[in-house]
């Protein structure tokens, strides 16, 4: 992210006058700005996403005494753009403005493994619980979830709630685990040359 | 962010169509404007992403909402890195917690309480228990006298990319084989239609065997690869139409 902080104050100031607010308000447009780009087909959506908002903190000083309407709203119309150019860069292959490629893909054995670990790191009922709950497809998984739900005592959507949120930590814990297996190779690489 | 979804079905099929690039530009405004203000969307809209994502690993989505996911979210690394996990996720399931089929049909038990409360069947249901118990005897007599019969099913659908480029093979536990594995190809929409499919197997070593059909709908053409064939590695099924091969392989390893 290269926005100052001056700013960033001052984009904050405009989502609400209340920092915390305001604070919140930032992390869910920028949470939305990623999943768009992601959505879009745009790799590396967490780059686009800083373009995006660097984009409306340079417009700021122009627009905001006159902007009526959800700042939102805004932020939606520079990701609009940022997609459109993205596509055209892509359709004219220029290689003035080269589309930022997807990096390879992780080994698929480095994931295997680090979700060993990160399962390891759960405790037991959880462990049981995120496996189980994506055990089956189709009829059965919906059976299975009703199931699993009155086990527990509680609704199939906290349950389903409760799958997502164990799911989420466990991605974002192989995830980490990857990249770090993935560093520590190339050291070792880089040692061994 | 957090609590029970709240999400409706129709919003649900709303995030599906999105990801699919099936939405029309007015609704696919008015749920990127959420994605911007509602955290609780957010985290409905990651859940939904999470379902599809199982489902094309599963081989569950129609041939236009796999080709919309793949041609903009899988095509991210972002998108890329979910998909691997997903099939891991999914794999370690699959192997670990799988112990026995489920009951689809609760209050069974009740019905047959219900049923033996009733004297005059009784006798009836005896007799005809120990006609059950006997040719269940014979059966099992038959099925170890010819030999295994089950196949590890496998659903697979074409990929143009080679496992270099990133596709994901579908993973088979060699353990899991008895007679072998029964595959079942998803044909390509622009190649469905014809008769006379033919299925061949390439192993990693670079071995060909052509395959018998099995099995052929509109949709899928089904081939059994007998356990003979089969080492642990990396396997390719390619289809044929006559005698021009249809372009990508549908790839699984035996683990």
């Amino acid at each position: 992210m290269t926005t100052t902080k001056e700013p960033f104050d001052a984009l904050l100031e405009w989502l609400d006058p209340d920092r915390d607010k305001a604070g919140q308000r930032y992390e869910v447009i920028r949470a939305g700005l990623i999943r768009i780009f992601v959505a879009k087909g745009l790799s590396d959506a967490e780059h686009y996403t800083d373009e995006a908002i660097d984009r409306v903190i340079k417009k700021l000083p122009e627009i905001r005494a006159g902007y009526i309407g959800d700042p939102a709203r805004y932020f939606h119309g520079v990701a609009r753009n940022i997609v459109l150019e993205s596509g055209r860069r892509r359709e004219v292959a220029t290689d003035v403005l080269p589309q930022r490629a997807a990096p390879e893909p992780p080994p698929r054995s480095d994931t295997s493994e680090c979700l060993s670990k990160c399962l390891q790191l759960l405790p037991r009922d959880k462990q049981e619980l995120i496996l189980d709950y994506h055990l089956y497809h189709g009829r059965e998984k919906v059976v299975h979830h009703q199931q699993m739900a009155s086990e527990l005592s509680i609704t199939e959507g906290a349950l389903r709630t409760r799958a997502h949120h164990l799911r989420v930590n466990l991605e974002k814990c192989v995830n980490e685990c990857v990249g770090y297996q993935g560093k520590n190779k190339s050291a070792v690489e880089s040692h061994s040359n | 962010m957090g609590g029970v979804s709240t999400i409706t079905k129709e919003q649900e099929n709303e995030v599906r169509q999105y990801l699919f690039g099936q939405l029309n530009e007015a609704d696919e405004e008015s749920l990127e404007l959420r994605l911007l203000t509602e955290p609780s969307f957010l985290e409905e809209f990651d859940t939904v992403v999470d379902e599809v994502t199982d489902q094309y690993v599963r081989n569950e989505l129609s041939g236009d909402e796999r080709k919309g996911f793949e041609t903009s979210y899988l095509s991210t690394a972002e998108g890329q890195q979910k998909l691997r996990f997903a099939s891991e996720l999914l794999d370690r399931a699959e192997t670990e917690r799988r112990v026995s089929p489920v009951v689809t049909k609760p209050g069974f038990f009740d019905w047959v309480g219900g049923f033996w409360q009733s004297q005059s069947m009784r006798l009836a249901a005896t007799a005809a228990a120990a006609v059950i118990i006997a040719g269940g005897i014979f059966l099992i007599y038959k099925s170890i006298s010819s030999g295994p019969v089950h196949y590890a099913v496998v659903n697979l659908s074409i990929s143009t990319a080679n496992r270099a480029e990133g596709a994901v093979p579908a993973k088979v536990k060699y353990e899991s084989l008895q007679a072998g594995v029964e595959a079942k190809l998803t044909i390509p929409e622009s190649e469905r239609g014809a008769t006379d499919y033919r299925v061949k197997l390439v192993g990693g070593d670079r071995s060909e065997h052509d395959l018998a059909i099995a099995e052929h709908n509109d949709q899928t053409v089904t081939v059994k690869i007998p356990v003979s064939l089969l080492r642990r590695g990396s396997y390719a099924l390619q289809i044929f139409h006559t005698d021009r091969r249809i372009s990508g392989s549908y790839l699984f390893d035996i683990e």
